[in-house]
């Protein structure tokens, strides 16, 4: 019976993806955290047939002795976990010392693009005076959330994206350690430690041994299943690091230009499953990172 | 026997008339009731027919200046109340005129033939005091009413060429107030529709003998009279006339006493231009203390005996011309009793020279100290001058007023007895707000048993106490703290003076504080509670237990929480606020619209609304936040709108600094930009502002910008710019460790004004140089605010982030975020 069902996933969703329908990259109304803190913010839904993002641009107030900050939130499709709560910016960014944080961006100057089978939204970056574009994007194709950070034309400095992962779910209660791994093409990553990344590796699988969905630990069915980073190598050095954290950080640094993508789900995956799934949209995943 | 009865009952009756007279009304003065004598009632009106005269010796008052004529204006007040009352007038003559005989009864007032007849002597009244007291003239068939008081207008001598007319002993007057008070029941609540005139047919007095005197000799504001202005009174009120409020608040100084800041300094600058640096301190960066436009900004050298000396020479050759050189010291500064010595109001800090040094006048256990750092300096000074005062002027006493940071005794042995010819008005800040709270009580009780062994187990004089400057709902109440201050210190504190600083106006729109304040000046044991029930049922009608619940609510909330040091937030919560304004609806839905009680309630009404509002605003203040742009060029300081390098800023709204959100008659706003040399600021405020070449910058309507860098407040710089190019700037550092505000000579900070279409523009700027070692970086977060005190047409003050009222708040300061190039 299981095995009839995921058939008819796959054929489905193979369909599916002969007839992708456009996808919509729009602002929408979404709510905030404690909106008397909020300085400015704006939210926006890029979604397909296959998935739905929504990001948060917020910059906070200054509260105390802590200046504003300014900060990327990922709020769906997971609505907890991977790379949404509790983190509040899953996406950092640094060119050279300056971080993103520290910005007070023009949120009007947000534009909407369409491109064939590709559709998005570009915020515009002003690193003290340089003019940098950070894009996200969707494909007909494929359930990842496409990341493109610009350098200006005439101008380079090392630029660094932190990427930060909550993979499955969060320890309640008295805390003993966790064990997340990484699963790229080519091994998988487990323990302490910065491990860089290569070509080869193409993807991460960010997953916890113990905390999966299905797992004793996962008592309250809170966890969420795993999560996914791919990146484009070339010119872009990639590493990761905090797999026995609650928090995995994954970082890219370049020079010009780096592109990434992130997929999360709204379903709960066992890490099975989500390989499984994987395994159908690979294609659309790897290849893109090409 | 029979006869004895029938005394018995006129007695009998003559007490229940004397209850219909109200002669015991918890609601006003207490006085002392003696024995009356036994006479049939007085009748002085009936039915509306006048049957009585005045017999006063107004003769006697000729040539006395007119707030002195007590007899006359008792004459006159009373003549007025019986107008107003029953539309009569009543006559007035000598008491040697045949005239009075045609009337069944006279009014004797202040000392005469008839007076003492009734066996009044006013001589032997205390000062201000006075008898009402009546009897039967059974030879001429008449009734005597009296009404008398020690006069200094009758008693030949009082009152000499140094004198100033605020010295006045007006028993009679006062007796005259009580009278029309107790017996017509004429109430002086405030101008206008405030001054309660009862209509009255009949007045019969039953036989009463009753004195009083005031508990405190002195008892003044100068503040009465610039309220009894018309121009002061609110349209309601209903009158356009200059109203006598000294007299109806029972006001005078009734001593030769009085303390305060004196000489002045720009006499003394005046007399000695070529003695300043011995007059005034020199600091030790060189900055000399001299301010000649206005009181403020100078301060005397009072660590140099020499200054001593030079005093006591001006003082030589005042009271050699009996006061005609008054060059130096005032008449009222150096009377025939007292000499007055006080150092300029301006807050001094870190005083330091050879003198101090050597002496050690400021050990470490007191450096800093916000009320005894200077003690010792100020001490030895004292002391210094009472000495040779008493040995130079014989009789005179030295009247001082420890203040600031000199305010405690002084901790060194050797300046803690003090000379017996020393009179002390101590400025304690905390009270009157914080009398209900025993633990400042005790602090202060403390400081005056210090005070008292010191001079030899003499009582503190005086106090000088000051109102809440800013909190409209602790002024609405604090009158009702000078009370108990009398009981509170005992032995410590004198009968002589509890000096009320408005700290503010006299505004008519809290008439029931200040009414109630200076009854007790009068007598502290007046019933406060009693007089305000009659005042909200006299003034309001049915809307009086809305008043009276709104009052009682402040009352409340004040001594039990704002006394006690509680957070503004818990104080005057939502709720409260909520309640208050209830208590105003509810009231205004029980007034008849344009009747009297109306307008006395809106009168009631007129800070609440302003004041609740920005409570409001005070429980939701967050810190504003401003996006200080980058500018790759400076703009020249020419005050232009047009200039394109302020085209890219935001305009910085200011907005009352109490937090009521409003905006202000001078609408005002302001924009920052910055650029590699340093910040630049633009001020456009609606109204030509006060600019006037004679008085110092604070005179002036004043743009002041405060800048703390970082978030941590650590330090802040303070700037003040006029529309005359003048420049202060100052700082001062919080922590780690406090330091005293400093006064900066070298700072380059410079400004430019326009004044032109009714509105001033004013362009500022800073050097970073001016921040000594700080410097900002690109998307750095500052402290920071700016805020203008305008003078006219309006006095208001209005801010980026709200103050309070205390620019140096850092607390209240706003965010001023750097943005980078390019943004």
């Amino acid at each position: 019976m299981k095995r009839f069902f995921m058939t008819m996933v796959c054929v489905c969703s193979s369909l599916i993806g002969l007839q992708a329908a456009p996808v919509k990259a729009q602002l929408i109304q979404y709510p905030v955290y404690a909106p008397q803190t909020v300085e400015n913010y704006r939210a926006v839904c890029i979604q397909n047939d296959l998935n739905r993002y929504v990001i948060k641009l917020v910059e906070t107030k200054p509260q105390g002795e802590n200046p504003g900050k300014f900060q990327i939130r990922l709020r769906e499709p997971s609505p907890f976990f991977n790379f949404s709560r509790p983190i509040n910016d899953f996406l950092q960014i640094k060119v050279g010392s300056l971080p993103l944080h520290k910005l007070s961006p023009n949120l009007d100057a947000i534009s909407f693009w369409n491109r064939e089978k590709e559709s998005g939204f570009t915020l515009p970056l002003n690193f003290n005076g340089k003019k940098y574009s950070l894009s996200f994007s969707m494909r007909e194709d494929s359930p990842v959330l496409w990341a493109r950070f610009t350098a200006p034309k005439d101008f380079s400095e090392q630029m660094e994206i932190t990427l930060q992962a909550v993979p499955s779910a969060l320890i309640v209660g008295q805390w003993i350690g966790y064990s997340r791994f990484a699963k790229t093409a080519r091994k998988e990553i487990r323990g302490a430690g910065k491990f860089p990344l290569d070509a080869e590796d193409l993807y991460v699988i960010l997953s916890d041994d113990d905390l999966a969905v299905g797992k004793k630990l996962d008592k309250k069915g809170t966890a969420v299943g795993p999560c996914l980073i791919v990146w484009k190598s070339g010119g872009t050095s990639a590493s990761i690091e905090g797999l026995n954290q609650y928090i995995v950080k994954f970082l890219l640094q370049a020079q010009k230009q780096i592109e990434f993508g992130i997929w999360e789900s709204k379903r709960k995956f066992t890490d099975a499953e989500f390989n499984n799934y994987f395994e159908t949209w690979k294609k659309t995943v790897v290849s893109s990172s090409d | 026997m029979i006869k004895y009865g029938l005394a018995v009952f006129g007695l009998l009756v003559g007490f229940a008339a004397s209850a219909g007279n109200n002669l015991q009304n918890p609601a006003l003065n207490k006085v002392r009731f003696h024995e009356p004598s036994t006479h049939s009632p007085l009748v002085l009106l009936e039915k509306g027919q006048v049957r009585f005269a005045i017999a006063a010796d107004l003769a006697r008052e000729n040539g006395m200046a007119r707030s002195r004529k007590s007899v006359t204006r008792a004459a006159n007040l009373i003549r007025t109340a019986f107008r107003k009352c029953a539309g009569k007038t009543i006559p007035v003559f000598p008491p040697d005129s045949p005239e009075l005989k045609k009337f069944p009864v006279i009014l004797a007032l202040g000392d005469n033939i008839f007076t003492r007849r009734a066996g009044v002597d006013t001589r032997s009244l205390p000062k201000e005091g006075f008898a009402v007291k009546t009897v039967g003239l059974e030879k001429e068939s008449q009734g005597l009413l009296v009404i008398a008081g020690y006069d200094g207008s009758f008693q030949p001598g009082t009152y000499d060429e140094y004198d100033w007319d605020r010295y006045r002993l007006n028993g009679t007057l006062h007796g005259a107030y009580d009278f029309i008070e107790r017996f017509l029941e004429c109430r002086f609540y405030f101008p206008g529709i405030g001054t309660l005139f009862p209509e009255l047919d009949t007045l019969k007095i039953d036989p009463v003998h009753y004195t009083d005197a005031p508990y405190l000799r002195n008892r003044f504001s100068h503040s009465i009279a610039l309220a009894s202005n018309p121009k002061n009174f609110f349209p309601e009120m209903g009158t356009e006339q200059w109203e006598d409020w000294e007299g109806h608040y029972r006001i005078a100084i009734g001593t030769r006493y009085w303390a305060g800041h004196a000489p002045p300094p720009n006499f003394l600058a005046a007399a000695h231009p070529d003695l300043l640096k011995l007059i005034f301190y020199t600091d030790k960066d060189g900055y000399l203390y001299y301010n000649p436009k206005s009181h403020i900004g100078n301060y005397y050298d009072f660590s140099n005996l020499a200054f001593a000396d030079l005093l006591l020479r001006d003082l030589r050759k005042h009271y050699v011309s009996k006061g005609k050189d008054q060059s130096v010291w005032k008449n009222h500064d150096a009377n025939s009793e007292y000499v007055v010595f006080g150092q300029c109001d301006t807050f001094v800090t870190g005083m330091d020279n050879q003198t101090i040094r050597d002496l050690k006048l400021i050990p470490d256990s007191i450096r800093d100290s916000r009320d005894q750092e200077l003690s010792n300096v100020y001490a030895r000074f004292v002391i210094y001058l009472a000495d040779r005062l008493k040995k130079d002027f014989q009789g005179k006493r030295l009247s001082l007023i420890p203040y600031h940071n000199y305010v405690l005794p002084p901790t060194l042995p050797q300046y803690q007895k003090w000379p017996d010819n020393i009179d002390l008005r101590v400025c304690v800040y905390d009270f009157p707000v914080y009398i209900p709270n025993e633990k400042v009580v005790k602090h202060w009780k403390e400081q005056f048993k210090k005070y008292y062994d010191m001079l030899g187990g003499r009582p503190v004089a005086s106090l000088w106490l000051y109102d809440h400057p800013r909190n409209a709902f602790v002024r609405a109440v604090a009158g009702r703290s000078l009370a108990p201050i009398p009981k509170l210190f005992g032995k410590y504190l004198d009968r002589m003076e509890l000096f009320w600083d408005y700290f503010g106006n006299h505004n008519w729109d809290m008439f029931y504080n200040y009414y109630i304040m200076w009854r007790c000046q009068w007598n502290p044991e007046f019933d406060m509670d009693a007089a305000l029930d009659e005042m909200w049922d006299k003034l309001f009608g049915k809307a009086a237990p809305h008043v009276r619940g709104f009052y009682g609510l402040l009352k409340t909330r004040y001594e039990k929480y704002y006394a006690q040091k509680a957070d503004d937030k818990i104080t005057y919560n939502v709720s409260v606020l909520n309640r208050l304004e209830q208590y105003l609806q509810d009231a205004k839905a029980n007034v008849v619209p344009g009747s009297r009680e109306e307008k006395a309630l809106i009168l009631f009404s007129r800070p609440w609304a302003r004041a609740i509002k920005a409570m409001r605003g005070q429980l939701l203040f967050t810190r504003p936040q401003y996006k200080v742009v980058f500018s790759e060029k400076d703009p020249e300081l020419r005050a232009d709108l047009d200039d394109l390098h302020w085209q890219k800023a935001p305009k910085m709204i200011f907005r009352d600094v109490q937090g009521s959100g409003e905006l202000g008659i001078c609408r005002t706003y302001g924009k920052l930009i910055r650029t590699e040399q340093g910040m630049h600021g633009l001020v456009v405020s609606e109204k030509s502002p006060a600019a006037n070449p004679d008085k110092d910058l604070w005179n002036n309507c004043v743009v002041e910008f405060f800048i703390s860098p970082g978030t941590r407040g650590d330090q802040y710089f303070q700037y003040a710019f006029d529309p005359l190019r003048h420049v202060f700037a100052g700082q001062k550092t919080e922590k780690p460790v406090a330091t005293a505000f400093m006064h900066r000579e070298d700072s380059r900070a410079t400004s430019f004004s326009r004044i032109e279409n009714d509105r001033w523009i004013l362009h500022f700027f800073i050097p970073w140089s001016d921040l000594k070692h700080v410097a900002v970086k690109d998307y750095d977060t500052w402290l920071g605010n700016l805020i203008i005190d305008r003078k006219v047409p309006v006095r208001e003050n209005l801010s980026f982030s709200m103050t309070l009222g205390n620019n140096h708040r850092i607390k209240q300061f706003g965010y001023l975020k750097f943005l980078g190039k390019g943004d």
